[in-house]
């Protein structure tokens, strides 16, 4: 026993004695601890808030789907973009019985993934739309104004045909398309409209719509849920525009941030990212570089300024955007590229004026709450379904800030909606299906076909009940609230509940036992003889909780290859000081100390320079800690405020983050030591006679 | 009067790449307690062998190496270790003490080791011997705060404080001057004549050889 506490003041009085060399081997472990200890700080406080925030937002702690899958089900982002198979679950109802006994479930909700378009109609189109409807209300003060709108896009559009010029070849139809714009801009057309309005507005849809620039295809990631139990279960869905889509009624709910980032002006969303550019990444316009080509390239996008002004508000604009640039022009097309020319000096002003004063004018996002959007996809069956849906609101995760990522951006539509997309019809629907198919004579379709020969062969289209099959011609001319509506409008709770999901979300009564959880999920799923499998929230939030295991994983080899570093530098230190010391371990041995004193010597010193600096190093990061946690760490986008469930984490350190520090520096410090502690004990005490002092 | 060291037909040969060199040819040597013992011969005639065989530092090729009564021969590290601590104190030519420990504690690292004593006995034991080899003034000194002498001293009393059957010292005046030398010869010589302790030490030094009670000549690795 005494020499056990010999050894451990020769350790420590050797510590001191070759300070310059413990010193940098005790810098390096503290540095490695301060790592070990800030990191899984971090990871643990990020997995905690991650947990909150994406169980809390649309996974739930645990996910149900098909075993059979072909790809993983990963509902924050994926790598396949949408095209991933999920398999499915042909009955919900199913699987919400077979988890009704289980006592760690507090709810199940269904859940559909799937994918739509809404093919946005351009300029041209829309007019023609608000003029078909000032028509109808035999409005013929709008119907002037509108002309007049329509004369002024197509004065713009005019020029334009002078570069096609160059590079068509057919140059009848050009001819033809500058006969049919001259027919517009001529001053007699106002006349010639008031003649024969809905025939000059066919006219006009047949022979002048498409040569406007095309509206834009905005895709929209679907989920969708009993959308009542949805915004019960889920305490971050937060309804910022609009409101819930009416029990029992179909409808969509858009995602804030999905509507930001697709469904917003161009030219709104220009000065949105510009601003984003300058706060946050403290850039510049400057005179090159990224932004700098953007800004110039935004003065060329004062058509989808001009296209959507009426004259009235054309003429208020004039003089505003007079004074704003400084300029006597009476040309709104010079003063609006002049207004779009933005420098660093006049962003503010210009960003301010835009939204002061034209945003009001035109069409700000293209969908807008109350329009009813034609959604289209392709079914399973290979089918391309389109289906009307009322916009009812928008919606975000609490504490998310809409930024540019689409994480976890579903647009929310009720379960008979989805289904009807995702194009697996109900038995009801088949029997309905054939009957009218009996009675109109249609011809079956063969799922195996392809899209082309259902479309194209065959000559007539198939029509169902559910919604439209779409033809080529129609698909070709359709614009918002064309469709023709022929579904189910309101529909029962079992309606929800009997029927094809892609996915369940489970709620646990006790989130933190989701290991436990998850296995009496899976038993009783097992016990009803379904062949579903069952996943955590991480491994359901797909890239998302990839992106965390990513993190994980660097930190983990960034402490591997540090500590590896420390273990090659403290091996060699020690074998050189076993080798200066040689003479006086052979001193020690002949005196009559053991093998093991020289070896436990040897370990006690690292342990020593191990511990202290561990214990440094956890000083220094808890302060770290304390200090991120005093002022939070920022979440710079949308992806970020998902994981950290807010806009910046304030990470807390806790025991075992030190007892993870400290165990890894002495486990670290002690193998390094083995060799050299070895190497030092086989020293013999004959060199104690040999020595030379 | 049995001898307490006793070295039978000892061949002690050490490898040397694909050559054998042989330390030692044939050596027979028996030592008497009590008895003040000077190994004496050239350079490299062999006498740290001999020590090195006697202090149990290492074990013949041939032969049999007997210590008051035990046979090394077959004894493993360990065991050479522990009765290294016990029965043999050791002085040596370059004083070799542990820089980082001051005198005090350079005297007690044999006690600690053996952990025999309580740590009353334990101080009063050093203090004693501290007191023998006269640095009671240096206690608490570094050995590099030392002279030369003063350091041999404390050697001899880290060799003496476990009270061991027998005492080697290999050559421990050649790095002093000569008056010290005397001075270090002379305190063994009392220790020896006081306590009974038995005392072996090589020397190539005549003055020294003079000293001792009992004189062996080596050359050659035999002894003559
Ligand atoms: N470890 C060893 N390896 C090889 N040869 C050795 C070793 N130790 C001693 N010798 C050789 O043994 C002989 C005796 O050496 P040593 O006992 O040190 O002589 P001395 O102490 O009398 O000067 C010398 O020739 C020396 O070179
Ligand atoms: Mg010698």
């Amino acid at each position: 026993m005494s020499s056990f506490f010999l050894a451990i003041r020769l350790a420590l009085r050797n510590v001191a004695a070759h300070a310059i060399k413990n010193l940098v081997v005790g810098v390096i472990l503290c540095f490695g601890t301060i790592v070990v200890v800030s990191g899984s700080a971090l990871l643990n406080s990020l997995d905690v808030a991650m947990r909150r925030s994406i169980t809390t937002s649309v996974t739930g702690d645990l996910q149900v789907y098909d075993k059979t899958a072909r790809d993983q089900l990963s509902m924050l982002g994926d790598m396949n973009f949408g095209g991933s198979d999920n398999g499915e679950i042909p009955d919900y109802k199913v699987v919400k019985d077979a988890l009704a006994g289980t006592p760690e479930v507090a709810e199940v909700l269904p859940m559909g993934i799937g994918n739509a378009t809404v093919f946005g109609a351009n300029d041209i189109d829309r007019t023609l739309e608000d003029l078909r409807a000032a028509v109808r209300s035999g409005d013929t003060a709008r119907q002037t104004t509108l002309v007049e709108r329509l004369q002024r896009i197509c004065t713009d559009i005019r020029p334009e045909l002078d570069r096609v010029e160059a590079i068509t070849n057919d140059k009848e139809k050009l001819t033809e398309d500058r006969a049919n714009l001259d027919r517009v801009i001529a001053p007699a057309f106002a006349a010639e409209f008031t003649t024969d309005p809905m025939g000059t507005i066919d006219w006009m849809d047949g022979h002048i719509a498409s040569l406007a620039t095309d509206g834009r295809l905005a895709y929209f990631r679907l989920l969708g849920t009993d959308l009542p139990a949805f915004a019960r279960t889920f305490p971050r869905f937060e309804i910022t525009k609009g409101g819930p889509v009416p029990e029992g009624e179909r409808g969509i709910v858009l995602n804030e941030s999905m509507v930001e980032q697709w469904l917003k002006h161009p030219i709104a969303r220009e000065f949105d990212w510009f601003q984003k550019e300058f706060t946050q990444n403290g850039g510049a316009i400057g005179t090159s570089g990224t932004v700098f080509d953007r800004v110039a390239r935004m003065s060329r996008q004062y058509r989808r300024i001009l296209y959507q002004l009426d004259s009235e508000e054309a003429a208020v604009l004039t003089p505003l955007l007079q004074a704003e640039v400084g300029s006597q022009e009476t040309d709104l097309v010079a003063l609006l590229k002049s207004f779009l020319t933005v420098t660093d000096e006049n962003f503010a002003q210009r960003k301010a004026f835009f939204y002061a004063q034209i945003a009001p004018k035109i069409r700000l996002y293209d969908i807008n709450v109350g329009d009813t959007l034609p959604l289209r996809a392709f079914t399973k069956s290979g089918y391309l379904k389109s289906l009307n849906l009322k916009v009812y609101g928008v919606y975000r995760y609490k504490g998310v800030t809409n930024d540019d990522s689409a994480a976890g951006a579903y647009c929310l539509v009720d379960m008979p909606s989805f289904r009807d997309l995702y194009g697996k019809m109900t038995d009801d629907q088949r029997a309905e299906l054939a009957d009218i198919k009996s009675s109109v004579g249609a011809k079956e379709v063969d799922p195996s076909a392809s899209i082309e020969d259902q479309l194209f062969g065959g000559g007539g289209a198939v029509e169902t009940t559910v919604s439209e099959i779409t033809t080529l011609e129609n698909l070709d001319s359709m614009t918002f609230g064309r469709v023709e509506d022929r579904v189910q409008h309101t529909f029962t709770q079992d309606q929800i509940e009997n029927g094809l999901a892609t996915n369940v979300a489970v709620i646990l009564k006790d989130p933190a036992q989701g290991k436990a959880g998850l296995t009496a999920v899976q038993a009783a799923l097992d016990k009803a003889g379904l062949n579903l499998q069952v996943i955590d929230w991480r491994a359901a939030s797909g890239l998302v909780g990839q992106a965390a295991t990513v993190v994980q994983l660097v930190l983990f080899v960034a402490v591997g290859v540090l500590f590896l570093v420390a273990m090659v530098i403290i091996n060699n230190a020690l074998v050189m000081a076993t080798l200066e010391r040689t003479s006086e371990i052979g001193t020690m041995r002949a005196v009559g100390a053991q093998r093991g004193f020289v070896t436990l010597m040897f370990v006690l010193e690292t342990m020593f320079v191990g511990v202290g600096s561990g214990v440094v190093g956890v000083g220094i990061a808890a302060a770290l800690i304390s200090w991120l946690h005093g002022v939070g760490i920022p979440a710079g986008n949308d992806f970020l405020s998902i994981l950290f469930g807010g806009k910046a984490m304030y990470p807390v350190m806790e025991a075992f983050d030190v007892a993870l520090g400290l165990g890894l520096v002495t486990l670290v410090s002690t193998i390094a030591t083995i060799y050299p502690a070895v190497l030092a004990s086989s020293v013999p005490p004959v060199v104690a006679l040999q020595g030379k002092e | 009067m049995p001898a307490i060291v006793e070295l039978n037909n000892v061949v002690k040969e050490y490898p040397l790449g694909k050559l054998v060199v042989t330390a030692l040819h044939d050596v027979s040597i028996a030592i008497t307690k009590g008895e003040f013992t000077a190994i004496a011969g050239p350079s490299g005639s062999g006498k740290t062998t001999i020590l090195n065989m006697i202090g149990c530092m290492d074990v013949p090729t041939t032969g049999t190496v007997k210590i008051d009564g035990t046979l090394t021969n077959n004894l493993d590290d360990h065991a050479l270790t522990t009765l290294r601590l016990n029965r043999i104190g050791f002085i040596f030519q370059s004083f070799n003490l542990v820089n980082v420990l001051d005198v005090r504690q350079n005297v007690e690292f044999p006690l600690l080791l053996q952990g025999k004593l309580s740590s009353k006995d334990r101080k009063l034991r050093v203090e004693e011997m501290v007191e023998k080899v006269g640095l009671t003034k240096q206690m608490t000194q570094r050995p590099n705060e030392l002279s030369g002498g003063q350091r041999q001293r404390v050697a001899i009393a880290r060799a003496l404080v476990t009270n061991p059957a027998i005492v080697l010292a290999d050559e421990p005046t050649a790095n002093l001057d000569s008056t010290t030398g005397h001075a270090i010869i002379e305190l063994m010589r009392d220790l020896n004549a006081n306590d009974h302790t038995t005392f072996i030490f090589s020397t190539h030094d005549p003055k020294v050889m003079e000293r001792a009670t009992r004189l062996i000549m080596v050359a050659d690795g035999k002894v003559v």
